[in-house]
């Protein structure tokens, strides 16, 4: 068996020529302190998240979280509306069945009316006719 | 200068840069050579080498001075070689064998090899062993490092290093007979 002790021990693997006089100014090069940051940069990557947030939360705790249709609707101008519904083809099915008047409605209605316009005897009347009417339908 | 002196110029703020530079000086052939023998392509031990002197350069506050400077400069030149070939081997799906086979073709090529037959038998031997007791055959038969060092070096026992080493000789041995 060829023993390791009759090999005579060489260094075979030779760096270029140069090598190591270029070497440690490459890694230096490498290691070199990276251009220094504003000192507001690190405060702005937490900060930013946190003006998001509260932006996020004002705008939720601010704004209408359930839509007012009702409000939407009243800022609509009547005239607008009267042509809205004169240009519709209106399903009286579905109105109906949309509309479930009860007594008390009718009753708020009346008191909306009175309320609303200063009428004269003769239209008043005319108008408790139409209620009776709705009363009865 | 003293491994002491260095890195009192290296942990100093105002000579960091002049003290590393000359830690780079004073161990950049022992660290290449190391490598070298590990990865046996000169660009390959050109990479390695820096990216140990880089990880130096980061961990060096770290250094506790529990071990001597050398060995923990070994330690991590040896992680950095062990981690190089684990990632040759994963990055183009290759067994053991296969790296070592690529290693070995690599000597077929090396000049300074050429006409040099015996040295190179002794080569693609080294290269037949498993990654680990190749690292410790170099520290001891070509570097000649103390068991106690290559301790401190691989966190290994005195007594595993001194097997290891008895059957890479035995491994290296029956190569060349063959």
């Amino acid at each position: 068996m060829k023993k390791l002790e009759d090999i005579p021990k060489k260094d075979l693997f030779k760096a270029p020529e140069g090598y190591f006089d270029k070497l440690p100014g490459i890694i230096q090069a490498r290691v070199a302190t990276p251009v220094r940051q504003p000192l507001w940069l690190p405060v702005l990557k937490f900060a930013a998240p946190v003006v998001v947030l509260v932006v996020a939360g004002l705008i939720w705790f601010s704004g209408p979280t359930v839509r007012d249709i009702e409000a939407e609707l009243a800022s609509i101008d009547t005239e607008q509306l009267t042509a809205y519904l004169d240009n519709t083809e209106f399903a009286w099915g579905e109105t109906e069945e949309a509309m479930d008047w009860n007594e008390f409605d009718l009753l708020e209605l009346q008191d909306r009316v009175y309320s609303t316009f200063t009428i004269d005897d003769t239209r008043l009347d005319l108008l408790e006719d139409e209620i009776f009417e709705l009363d009865n339908f | 200068m003293e491994d002491k002196d260095l890195l009192l110029k290296v942990r100093n703020p105002e000579t960091r840069n002049y003290g590393f530079n000359l830690l780079v000086r004073a161990y950049q052939q022992r660290v290449y050579n190391h490598v070298r023998k590990m990865v046996i392509d000169h660009d390959d031990a050109d990479d390695v080498t820096q990216e140990v002197f880089i990880k130096i350069h980061k961990a060096i506050d770290g250094f506790r001075e529990d071990s001597q400077l050398f060995t923990w400069i070994y330690r991590i030149a040896t992680n950095e070689c062990l981690t190089f070939l684990n990632k040759k081997k994963r990055r183009f799906f290759l067994p053991i064998e296969d790296v070592a086979a690529q290693l070995s073709s690599k000597l077929d090529l090396m000049p300074e090899l050429s006409g040099d037959e015996i040295q190179k038998k002794l080569q693609k031997a080294i290269l037949t062993l498993p990654d680990k007791q190749r690292v410790v055959f170099n520290m001891k038969y070509f570097e000649e490092l103390s068991y106690e060092d290559m301790a401190e070096i691989t966190s290994t026992s005195v007594g595993a290093l001194k097997a290891s080493y008895h059957h890479a000789v035995k491994k290296i041995e029956e190569y060349l007979s063959a």
